[in-house]
């Protein structure tokens, strides 16, 4: 009735190991960096990192080196992106 | 540049030890090294340095945050009380509660 083979996340993300990834959160907040792992929760390793954040005074950017991102909070991935628009 | 496949769990193996910033969803940073963690993101860190909107708040000797992963969710409540017992057994411990969402 139902089929088995629906879309694989983890094969998606795994396909974005090495690449730059356009991170969008729950919150107002974004993240950019190049993927470095993951794991079964898509928490996911990062480094060089740009995190953006949308608030009512503007946006904030701060880089980092390397972030564990937890994957609670995520809600969209998006390969090869470059952020919001600044 | 150094492109080797790394897990999280590879990764806190690694920085272990050394200086970190811990973000909450609320907003609040938290400065300090290292100390522990396990694999539900529980974390204790020490010389504690805590951030309010980029301001320095406050400082704790040691601090224990509690992870959130839900898909965990019958054991968190286990785990939250050695987590809290070890803090009760550190005078100078503080630990942080709550489910670290900021409030909309």
């Amino acid at each position: 009735m139902f089929s088995k083979s629906g879309p694989a996340v983890p094969e998606l993300v795994d396909k974005c190991i090495g690449s730059r990834i356009h991170i969008v959160m729950k919150n107002d907040k974004e993240i950019v960096g190049t993927l470095l792992g993951f794991d079964d929760f898509v928490n996911m390793v990062l480094e060089d990192v740009t995190e953006f954040e949308i608030t009512p005074e503007g946006r904030r950017i701060t880089k980092l080196d390397q972030i564990l991102l937890n994957g609670n909070n995520i809600t969209m991935l998006i390969p090869g992106g470059e952020g919001p628009e600044v | 540049m150094s492109l080797r496949k790394q897990t999280p769990s590879d990764f806190l193996k690694q920085i272990i030890g050394r200086p970190v910033v811990v973000k909450l969803n609320s907003g609040v940073d938290y400065r300090g090294v290292l100390a522990c963690l396990d694999g539900y993101m529980n974390i204790a860190v020490e010389q504690t340095e805590e951030y309010v909107n980029g301001q320095l708040k406050n400082k704790y000797g040691d601090a224990f945050l509690r992870g959130n992963n839900d898909s965990r969710m019958y054991r968190r409540y286990c785990k939250m009380s050695t987590i809290q017992d070890l803090a009760l057994a550190k005078n100078r411990s503080i630990f942080m509660g709550g489910d670290n969402s900021r409030e909309v």
